[in-house]
């Protein structure tokens, strides 16, 4: 007696003959030879780039905190700003307090100062042209006060022993013919190195007592010993800029084989176009140098429309009494990554059970819709001219660009014989052969405007273009560029000067 | 699914793990027929399953060092596969636009083919034209044994849906099944 309400066999006869019965002629459940191709393709691509991401970013990090680092000690190190009369103070190394007789050198091999003593402090001082190793009351020639008395010869002090360098900033001609600094009764101190290079500045203030000395520039460092070092130095310093910027691009790419042009046949029409937002970081030295990082992310869209002629034959289908399914494998090369779509295609025999002929030919139209997602780690290296609060920049660097993610929409109209129409649509979110990593190169120019509290708005024009295919195929490679204008406001950290 | 020694187990793992390629293919060959089997199952055609084969045993040899010992690595494998197949089955979302009234479900058709006999392929073949909904469901819940929550939490979706779906891929079975075939309980 049959039962129909419970036709099927039980759960566990089912279970039991789909897992492990393995039924049916032999064969059926071995898959074909592609499958072991296409995981050994990938193997392949997987151990090729294993490791190659690290690589990369790190060796960009680098490079970019070398070169801000070389900008920044190349910076440190220049003294172009502290002027060009330069004073080497000879004092026993612990006399920095009036009360101690003191004796000051002027080393100025560019800006003779005229050696004027006129002071109530018993001080003596004198102009040399070279920094004696060693010097000695006897070896230089001396200008005594009038009336006054003789000090006791101090013992010689070496180079080593002198604390303190001081020098007048930016000394300029006065119209009396001295020299004296723009910003009067200021006196630049820096400590001695070992090197006998100077060390960082710092300007000091003269009491208004003693500011009635002019011109006795000479004087100046004896005095300025006098005078506490205060902790900071107004000289000019990089400034930090921090900054977002909207990027819209045209953008392009082009699909090649390796021997040649490839050009696909079947492609119609091709549109493309990239948006890019993201932060930044630039670091502009007061001589207008820019070093930069920055984070990107980028998103690239391209359409394209393409025809096929496809035939069916019954092998490799599914079979029915009524119908004809069958799946039709597909790859589309792309320059974004080559994907595979296997289009279930139904002949349905039922409806038109004369008209198809095994073989004939069926026009598909496949709509592919591309959006690329990446993220980009660009570093600029670049110049920048500014004059009254506006600025011009040129820039070029490196990227590391990395893909985040893909969607493809594929939209496929199938017509045959002008009666037959089926739409079908499909999404694929995991594209083959697109690279892990790539890097590009770019370069750009700006301009902006200074705005207020250090707000800055800036627009220019921006291009790049990879350095190696974004895909990783055998007979084919992609290069991805793009250019266009870019938009931003950025804001200044730190009250660097820049030119 | 049959097994492999443990020893030969390690072994073939230690190998793969150091990019021998002739130990990755020995071990896809291990299990390449229950995981095609269970590919089937999940798909509509032979194709799809061949992709989610391939992308399963992709995320096999990625994943590879994830493996812990304690379980069987057919388990393991299994597992893997059947996550890439559900992933794959939520990837790619095939959408039939009917034009003109052409498209129309075949309907049963598979009746003849069966000539009065129910094996593995065939009963594979038919599960493959279900709809998807009610395949992946029955499938979780009859073929892998997964009660109705897990089968909710693993789809996103409630265990009154998973149930309901159930229901219905059992009356849609029981419909297409030859009549000769069907069980006296």
């Amino acid at each position: 007696m049959q039962d129909h309400t419970n036709p099927i066999p039980n759960d566990e006869e089912l279970r039991r003959m789909l897992r492990e019965d393995p039924g049916g002629p032999a064969g059926w459940d071995q898959p074909g030879e592609r499958v072991w191709q296409g995981i050994e393709a990938d193997l392949t691509h997987m151990q090729r780039r294993r490791g190659a991401w690290w690589p990369w970013i790190v060796g960009a990090l680098l490079l970019g905190l070398a070169i801000g680092w070389g900008l920044l000690r190349g910076t440190e190190n220049t003294p172009g700003h502290h002027g060009t009369a330069s004073f080497a103070v000879t004092s026993p190394a612990k006399s920095r307090h009036a009360a101690t007789p003191t004796t000051a050198h002027v080393e100025s091999p560019s800006n003779p100062v005229p050696a004027t003593a006129s002071t109530d402090a018993p001080e003596t001082s004198s102009i040399k042209k070279e920094q004696p190793e060693v010097a000695t009351p006897a070896s230089r020639p001396e200008t005594k006060a009038p009336g006054t008395k003789q000090p006791a010869p101090t013992p010689p002090v070496t180079a080593a022993e002198i604390p303190l360098r001081a020098f007048l900033p930016e000394a300029s001609p006065s119209k009396d013919g001295t020299r004296r600094s723009p910003q009067e009764n200021i006196v630049a101190l820096s400590e001695r190195r070992p090197d006998d290079r100077p060390g960082e500045p710092t300007l000091v203030a003269l009491p208004r007592r003693q500011r009635r000395l002019e011109p006795a520039a000479t004087l100046l460092p004896a005095i300025a010993l006098t005078l506490p070092i205060p902790p900071r130095s107004p000289r000019p310093k990089a400034r930090h800029e921090f900054g977002i910027s909207v990027h819209g691009n045209g953008v392009s790419t082009s699909l090649q084989s390796r021997q040649g042009a490839f050009r696909p046949a079947e492609v119609l029409s091709r549109e493309q176009s990239a948006h890019r937002w993201g932060l930044h970081y630039l670091l502009v030295t007061p001589r207008g140098w820019i070093v930069g990082a920055g984070l990107d992310h980028l998103r690239i869209r391209e359409g394209s429309r393409r025809v096929h002629e496809i035939s069916f034959t019954r092998q490799g289908g599914v079979s029915g009494a009524q119908g004809l399914s069958q799946t039709l494998p597909m790859t589309m090369h792309g320059s974004m990554g080559q994907i595979r779509a296997s289009l279930p295609v139904l002949i349905l025999e039922r409806m038109a059970p004369l008209d198809y002929q095994e073989g004939e030919t069926i026009l598909l139209n496949v709509d592919w819709n591309q959006r690329l997602d990446l993220l980009r780690v660009p570093l600029w290296a670049g110049w920048r001219w500014q004059r009254n609060g506006w600025f011009l920049e040129g820039r070029g660097g490196v990227a590391v660009t990395m893909p985040l993610s893909y969607r493809g929409d594929i939209r496929q109209v199938r017509e045959f014989r002008n009666r037959v129409r089926i739409r079908e649509r499909s999404s694929i979110e995991n594209p083959e052969g697109l690279v892990s990593v790539f890097p590009e190169w770019q370069a750009g120019l700006r301009i902006g405007l200074d705005l207020w509290q250090g707000w800055q708005i800036q627009a220019g024009f921006d291009f790049w273009r990879s350095f190696t295919s974004v895909i990783d195929h055998p007979e084919y490679r992609s290069i991805l560029q793009g250019q266009g204008l870019s938009f931003g406001f950025s804001r200044q950290i730190g009250k660097g000067q820049g030119q | 699914m049959r097994g492999i020694e443990p020893t030969a187990e390690a072994s073939l793992l230690r190998d793969c793990l150091c990019g021998d390629r002739s130990a990755q293919y020995a071990l896809y060959e291990r299990y390449r027929p229950d995981m095609f089997r269970l590919c089937l199952r999940y798909s509509s055609s032979r194709e799809e399953a061949e992709d989610m084969l391939q992308d399963g045993f992709i995320t096999v040899f990625r994943d590879l060092d994830k493996f812990r010992s304690e379980g069987a690595l057919g388990g393991w494998v299994r597992q893997v596969i059947l996550r890439t197949a559900l992933q794959h089955l939520r990837r790619r979302r095939w959408i039939f636009e009917p034009l003109n009234g052409i498209w129309e479900d075949p309907g049963p058709g598979l009746e003849q083919q069966t000539h009065n006999r129910l094996d593995a392929q065939h009963l594979t073949l038919l599960l493959q034209r279900m709809p998807s909904g009610y395949r992946t469901i029955f499938n979780l819940f009859v073929v892998e044994g997964y009660p109705h929550e897990e089968i909710a939490e693993m789809l996103g979706i409630s265990a009154s849906t998973s149930k309901t779906q159930l229901f219905k891929a059992r009356n849609w079975l029981q419909a297409r099944l030859p009549a000769s075939l069907r069980k006296t309980n």
